[in-house]
């Protein structure tokens, strides 16, 4: 039985930007020809499609699985969305701070689309997990 | 409203329950000795793996490409502040929990990352005391978490 839940719309506007930015990086993840890496460094292009398959495989388990936490528990809902905050700012940081040096992006109108509207998921995430946290959402 | 008079000892009453510090209200929760030893734990793990970097991470740079090596001191930065962060947090009973919980993503993030990138690029085999701190990375996991369930916040509830 799906219960009722009681958020803002705010609330529901950052959920359906976060999934359609999950879709967007799927289907750019997908569809990504190899050619369009640059090939002077295959060290580092290889790195690069390892580490963007391992994390597909995060963003699509957390695709199909954050609806059914969400309407099961909001306590865990909250934790869930402060752990998917916290795990798109860590991978945020560590691409510009750390990994900058060693990523390869691919060249392509989906690629810039992707790395250009990471801020704004982060954005929906944290209003997302400060709505859980401090407001009074109810589940019916 | 006007018949709403508060009395001086009234007013001074209400002053001195918000004149007591954060700090020393925060101090007064007393932690348990399961917390205190895993936090003591915790900064003792970090800060020797930093230490031994720092002496000995050298040896692993010599092996690998130089924007490789460059992961490893930047991880090692993070981890630092983290702590540091996660110490003050504690002290002051503000969002420790939340922080305990931001470092077990990036320490859980930043080991799938090593594991996919420097899986077939270097042998930890060959550094035995690096190896120490590879091996040992779900304790740290098990301690961050166990840390965040033990910790007492009742002073964020007030």
């Amino acid at each position: 039985m799906i219960k009722k839940l009681h958020f803002s719309k705010l609330f529901l506007i950052s959920l359906l930007i976060s999934y359609l930015y999950m879709t967007l990086v799927i289907y750019t993840i997908i569809t990504l020809p190899v050619s369009t890496f640059d090939t002077d460094s295959p060290e580092k292009v290889l790195a690069s499609v390892e580490l963007a398959y391992t994390r597909l495989t995060i963003i699509a388990v957390a695709f199909f699985g954050y609806p059914i936490v969400l309407f099961s528990s909001l306590k865990y809902a909250k934790y869930v969305t402060i752990a998917l905050t916290a795990w798109a700012i860590a991978m945020y940081i560590d691409d510009y701070l750390v990994l900058n040096k060693m990523i390869e992006y691919p060249k392509g109108v989906f690629v810039s689309a992707t790395l250009l509207l990471r801020p704004i998921l982060i954005i929906c995430l944290i209003w997302m997990s400060f709505e859980l946290t401090y407001s009074k959402s109810k589940l019916e | 409203m006007a018949d709403n008079k508060v009395s001086d000892i009234e007013m001074s009453a209400i002053l001195a329950a918000f004149a007591e510090s954060r700090e020393v209200k925060a101090n007064s929760i007393h932690q348990s000795k399961t917390f205190m030893a895993l936090i003591i734990f915790g900064n003792i793990y970090v800060f020797t793996s930093l230490v031994i970097y720092y002496l000995f991470g050298s040896n692993i740079h010599a092996s690998l490409d130089a924007d490789f090596t460059f992961v490893f001191a930047g991880r090692a930065n993070v981890m630092f502040w983290l702590v540091v962060s996660m110490n003050i947090s504690a002290y002051f009973n503000v969002g420790f929990k939340a922080l305990c919980l931001v470092s077990l993503v990036y320490t859980l993030n930043s080991t799938i990352d090593n594991v996919v990138l420097f899986s077939g690029l270097l042998d930890f085999g060959d550094h035995s005391y690096f190896s120490i701190f590879v091996i040992s990375r779900p304790i740290m996991f098990v301690v961050l978490a166990w840390m965040a369930l033990s910790f007492r916040d009742s002073l964020e509830g007030d």
